[in-house]
């Protein structure tokens, strides 16, 4: 049999590994300086896919949804009307709020600063895509730039732009490992004062941020952004108190399911 | 033994990975290339599926290319494991 020894292995020349190293260094340098034009290529080439999918898997969802139980349909029917009840009782009630807002910020002398808004489909979600970051279908050629404020139903904010290409843009959302933004805790039932707190990012939709221990924080209470208008980015849902700790945990959770968003919109001009 | 057919099915993963709702296809594409020798079909996998991916916000961002640093750690385990196994097999010859 015959085996290679250690002496042959050292004796033979590393030229072309060396090549092979720096081509390689090479190349890597090239795709960062070029990050942007080479991803922007490659996403123009996979947005029509990405349609194409999200397009057949609705027309699957619709086919299947026929071979949902009659019972299951009615029960889910009662269910969804109850929730409406509901929601509308709500709705009235914000509708309320909004206006008395417009009118306060008409006094102040602050309205029309509303910033531009786009409303983008989206293309690529979690767990289609990683690092909680989605891809949606608007970018730099209809005047999106990184770090615009990305919108969820309204007044709910959920991160921003990272990236920005041609005809597609990336956007980091506040739960993306890393993401740090500051934030108020606004208390439910009339507790006075909102607390700030620096919010950062766990993954999956959740959240993290540390008050000082003895605040009342209850699970539901809302995490408003600080920026000109009133946006909700994070609802608690768990707080975690340690006998003896000078802080409380306080884990949050975006305000809409990431999971099932299908259009967001993105306000220009309004930067983090 | 003949690990070529790796390849295809390393590839079919990434695509996989990057059409179906499902990342990790992907990262599993590349660490199957990695893994199986061919470690210049995981590092072209691996920046394509980087430039897709972008990189994570905050201080991860400095990695610059997280799934290219994935491959190269696959590399060089399969290296490593590879030399483990020459060691004991020749110890024993």
């Amino acid at each position: 049999m015959t085996t290679i020894s250690r002496s042959k292995w050292r004796k033979r020349p590393p030229y072309r590994s060396i090549v092979v190293v720096l081509l390689f260094g090479v190349v890597l340098l090239s795709l960062g300086v070029w990050r942007g034009t080479f991803a922007g290529i490659l996403w123009r080439v996979t947005e029509p896919v990405l349609h194409s999918r999200a397009f057949a898997s609705s027309v699957i969802g619709s086919v299947t949804a026929q071979f949902y139980a009659k019972s299951a349909l009615t029960r889910e029917n009662e269910a969804l009307k109850a929730a409406l009840a509901s929601s509308s009782l709500a709705l009235l009630d914000r509708n309320l709020l909004a206006e008395e807002n417009k009118e306060l910020r008409e006094r102040l002398g602050k309205a029309g600063a509303t910033p531009h808004t786009t409303l983008a489909s989206v293309i690529a979600r979690p767990p289609a895509s990683p690092y909680d970051t989605f891809i949606i279908d608007a970018g730099s050629d209809v005047g999106i730039a990184v770090g615009d404020l990305v919108f969820a139903g309204g007044a709910s904010v959920i991160g921003s732009v990272s990236e920005s290409y041609a005809s597609t843009a990336r956007v980091a959302l506040f739960s993306s490992p890393g993401m740090v933004h500051t934030g108020l805790l606004r208390r439910q039932g009339g507790e006075a004062g909102d607390i700030p707190l620096t919010v950062s990012g766990q993954g999956g939709g959740t959240m993290r941020a540390e008050v000082p221990a003895g605040t009342k924080v209850s699970i539901a209470d809302a995490v408003i952004l600080t920026v000109n208008s009133l946006t909700l980015s994070g609802v608690v849902s768990h707080v975690e108190r340690t006998e003896g700790n000078s802080f409380e945990v306080v884990y949050l959770h975006l305000p809409v399911n990431l999971f099932e968003l299908r259009y967001v919109e993105v306000r220009r001009g309004e930067p983090l | 033994m003949s690990t070529s057919y790796f390849v295809p099915l390393s590839v079919t993963l990434v695509i996989a990975g990057i059409l179906l709702p499902f990342w990790p296809l992907g990262a599993l594409g590349v660490l199957l290339a990695a893994l199986s020798g061919h470690p210049a079909v995981a590092l072209i996998c691996a920046a394509v599926l980087d430039l897709l991916w972008g990189v994570m916000p905050g201080f991860s961002q400095y990695y610059f290319f997280p799934a290219v640093l994935f491959a190269l750690l696959g590399i060089v385990v399969r290296a490593l494991s590879l030399r483990y196994v020459l060691e004991e097999r020749s110890s024993h010859l």
